[in-house]
């Protein structure tokens, strides 16, 4: 809950380390000539399938050291949603060989910081370290790997933590649970519509058993990637990696995965929701789209750049600036790895209808259909679309966290030299021509949020 | 880990001692959603300010030991389990090379500082005012912050939407915010394109027009954000602290305004706040990003060496600091009966910055810590160091 802050921040501001000098390449179109900055990654697998990449870099005396987990929010048992998240928390408990909360003592202690986090495909642990500590810190991921000790105690603790952090995460704040409500409304069959965080009755419902069962299912070496970004030589880290890594055996039993396909929407949906606090009513669309592995996602994301990236973006301009109906209008290519939604959320101005909203929204979606963007247009948001790719790559953590997003979700950790070429190929006509395919009428659901007033009278 | 102020035993001391002592008066105040409209304080949260997270988090790096420390003491009965294999110790710690900062001052006394920092051609370029809302007068909170984002909307030759499309068609963005102590004006931009960036920031800064049109539109979006703001809990309660610390004196205010003080504020308050406040005295101009010095530098002096001086003499002290009170500690309870959740927060009045010298301690005037406490009548366990995120990955990494 505070550490996502922290998250971002370090992210966004602190110096950390900077990219291997090396060749460059131009983002392909013909009037944005960009030099990206490439990484340059090495990838090897482990016997027990264990899958390790890392970016050497000494331009600073740190490193970064995640594990990507192959599973998400959407691999929840049955009548058990919020429980990969709910795991997360229990894997800062004690191992065989750690006390509860070590990680902390490991990386806070010696001035790094550690996070994690669940999202609805992958769960993510985290740590950026003083580059000494590298070996220490390889050590603890593969203990918790392979040692986990739960007790019944530390599991009805931690459970309290994430319902607090449900009531603090989308009780409290005027919009959290319009995000649940998102994810409800837009999925028909997919686990994805249960939302990463859950719900209380069902967390209540959660067992030290569930604990155990959803350890042996996930978390193995061969549903683990491991990615170290940052100042190491690369011989003592294959050693380390070998060491501690390499004696956690591969389990026979199979893995468990997803193959529930949500079916196309044929037909446009209706939602109304009223809820206590709601200060200012909103409006929501959501549209299915593909996985985030297929090539259409680059002309969605500059779409989605076009719609509401920036003040100069065309929904900040329409809705927010000239029109003056609403107080946020956004847009989101949601990627996923099973296939995404394209949103839009708009929160109205005081005193304006939701219908109004609804109607300057669409005429924007319209718009994009009807004609194509100027090249002008294109090219403002490739740049804009570059510099936050670039953004990523500052730091040790943003590289090894978009390297493990191309390896995991994108199935090829090539996509993060190769993403800025496929985005810069998008054209005029591919923009109109995945707003035409996506963004249909039959493939709409609308969601209103409004406060408990608006409610119509019982009858 | 901790330094002797911060010792969990010093905290435990400052905090729930006085707390204790506290909780034995009778009489709790209860204020109700009507009366809090005039106690609002603290912590702002602007939407197109993507990238400045870091300058307006509820919860700062400072604010990390504090609570810290609490949560040592909430989980140490927790801790008990036999080790059998040790962590592999640390290895020889690597030296760490820091960018070294180049400084210039400009003959109008424009301070200029520039970090190199090579690896991603990318570069940000801020300009800090070295007043904020301390400043705002009584009646007036949010003046600043007003001042600040209406640089953006409009100069005497771009409109707000020109500007906009400027600065983005670069790839590039520009934001500027009022804070305590401060304003900034900030770009940041792919290195190539710092030079027309450069422009439009000094642009904004020097001559910006401050319709009554672009006035009212600011006024109305930022009432909607308060509105929303000043739904979560949290959010109250902090403000509260800060009014109920500070009274009336500078940091009592929220920074970013309340309703009632937005409605008051005039062109004229807005063009007088930039008159006396952006001249090159007391600005900063930082630049830093895979760059030149030598750049930095010329285009500093470009497009701010002839920014002159106002007739007006320089800030006096007693203009750039003032009284700062505190008050005696209180237990003030809002209720809030359709809240989704409780916010405790404890403030105390933390060092003032030293204001010369290198030794320059930095400590916000607010320490506040933000328990998750459940509405149940104990410190609910949520209060440790494991509080784990739900947060998409970095899905801009790829698409």
């Amino acid at each position: 809950m505070f550490r996502p802050r922290i998250f971002v921040f370090i992210l966004a501001s602190v110096c950390l380390s900077s990219v291997i000098p090396g060749s460059t390449v131009f983002i392909s179109s013909a009037t944005a000539q960009t030099p990206m900055p490439r990484v340059n990654f090495k990838e090897r697998t482990l016997p027990n399938g264990l899958r390790v990449f890392s970016i050497e870099d000494h331009s600073s005396p740190n490193v970064a050291v995640h594990v990507w987990y192959h599973v998400g929010g959407k691999d929840d048992p049955e009548g058990r949603s919020g429980f990969a998240h709910l795991f997360e928390h229990l894997m800062f408990k004690s191992t065989r060989n750690m006390k509860s909360e070590m990680m902390d003592r490991l990386t806070e202690d010696v001035g790094g910081e550690n996070n994690a986090f669940t999202a609805e495909d992958v769960t993510v642990y985290h740590e950026t370290v003083p580059s000494n500590y590298l070996q220490t810190l390889i050590w603890a991921e593969a203990d918790r790997l392979s040692s986990l000790v739960v007790d019944d105690a530390n599991f009805k603790s931690e459970r309290d933590v994430v319902e607090e952090e449900f009531r603090q995460s989308i009780l409290a704040p005027p919009y959290g649970k319009l995000e649940i409500l998102t994810e409800e409304k837009s999925w028909k069959k997919h686990p994805y519509g249960r939302s990463v965080i859950g719900r209380l009755a069902d967390l209540d419902a959660a067992t030290l058993q569930d604990v155990q069962q959803f350890h042996a299912n996930y978390y193995r070496p061969d549903n683990a990637t491991l990615v170290i970004a940052g100042d190491f030589d690369d011989k003592q880290l294959e050693s380390w990696v070998d060491k501690y890594f390499g004696r956690i055996p591969k389990p026979n039993s199979p893995l468990p995965r997803v193959n529930v396909k949500e079916p196309a929407r044929t037909h446009a949906s209706r939602y109304v929701e009223y809820n206590a606090n709601v200060p200012l009513p909103a409006v929501v669309f959501t549209y299915l789209i593909p996985p985030a592995s297929d090539i259409d996602s680059y002309a969605l994301r500059i779409a989605e750049t076009i719609l509401s990236g920036g003040t100069s973006s065309r929904l900040y301009q329409s809705l927010i600036y000239q029109q003056q109906i609403a107080q946020e209008a956004t847009s989101n290519a949601e990627l996923r790895e099973d296939g995404g939604l394209f949103n839009f959320r708009v929160v109205l101005a005081s005193d304006k209808k939701p219908e109004d909203g609804e109607k300057a929204l669409l005429a924007e979606i319209t718009r994009l259909q009807n004609e194509k963007v100027t090249a002008a247009e294109l090219t403002k948001a490739k740049n804009q679309v570059v510099t936050d790719q670039m953004r990523n790559l500052e730091t040790s953590n943003g590289k090894a966290l978009a390297l493990g997003n191309a390896a995991v979700l994108l199935g090829d950790p090539n996509r993060i030299n190769t993403d800025i070429d496929g985005l810069g190929k998008v054209t005029s006509a591919d923009v109109q021509r995945v707003v035409q395919k996506y963004l249909t009428d039959s493939n709409r659901v609308v969601l209103y949020y409004l406060p408990d007033s608006m409610k119509p009278p019982a009858k | 880990m901790f330094t002797e102020a911060f010792s969990p035993f010093t905290i435990y001391h400052l905090l729930f001692t006085n707390f204790l002592h506290l909780q034995m008066k009778p009489n709790i105040p209860s204020y109700t959603q009507r009366n809090l409209r005039s106690e609002q304080g603290l912590t702002a949260r602007s939407p197109q300010t993507l990238r400045s997270h870091s300058l307006h988090l509820p919860f700062t790096i400072y604010h990390l030991p504090i609570i810290f420390s609490l949560m040592l003491i909430a989980s140490s009965s927790l801790i008990a389990s036999a080790q059998q294999e040790t962590p592999p110790p640390p290895t020889a710690p690597r030296p760490l090379v820091l960018p070294h900062p180049v400084e210039k001052t400009l003959t109008n006394g424009l301070r200029v500082i520039f970090v190199g920092r090579p690896g991603v051609p990318l570069v940000t370029s801020r300009l800090i005012v070295k007043s904020g809302g301390e400043a705002d007068p009584s009646q007036l909170a949010g003046l600043a912050d007003m001042t600040a984002s209406l640089l953006t909307k409009g100069t005497s030759t771009r409109t707000a939407p020109q500007i906009a499309e400027a600065i983005e068609a670069l790839g590039g963005s520009i934001n500027s915010f009022g804070r305590w102590d401060n304003s900034a004006v900030q770009v940041d931009v792919m290195s190539k394109n710092l030079e027309p960036a450069m422009q439009i920031l000094a642009d904004v800064v020097r001559h910006p027009s401050f319709t009554d049109e672009e006035l009212e539109r600011l006024r109305q979006q930022t009432s909607d954000e308060l509105l929303v703001d000043l739904s979560e809990p949290q959010t109250i309660a902090t403000a509260v602290a800060a009014r109920l610390l500070y009274g009336d004196s500078p940091y009592g205010h929220r920074v970013d305004g309340t309703p009632e003080s937005i409605a008051r504020i005039k062109r004229g308050d807005i063009v007088k706040y930039h008159s006396n406040y952006y001249r090159p005295d007391n600005v900063i101009l930082v630049i830093g990003g895979e760059l030149d010095a030598k750049v930095a530098f010329e285009l500093a002096e470009r497009f701010f060496g002839d920014w002159r001086q106002p007739a007006k003499q320089s800030l006096t002290e007693s203009e750039k600091s003032m009284l700062i009170q505190t008050y005696a500690p209180k237990i003030l309870v809002v209720d809030k009966p359709d809240a989704g959740q409780a916010a405790v927060v404890l403030a105390h009045r933390g060092l003032r910055r030293a204001s010369h010298g290198p030794d320059e301690l930095f400590v916000p005037p607010l320490h506040v810590g933000v328990l998750a406490a459940a509405l149940r009548d104990q410190w609910h366990p949520g209060v440790r160091a494991g509080e784990r995120s739900l947060q998409p990955p970095g899905r801009h990494a790829a698409p």
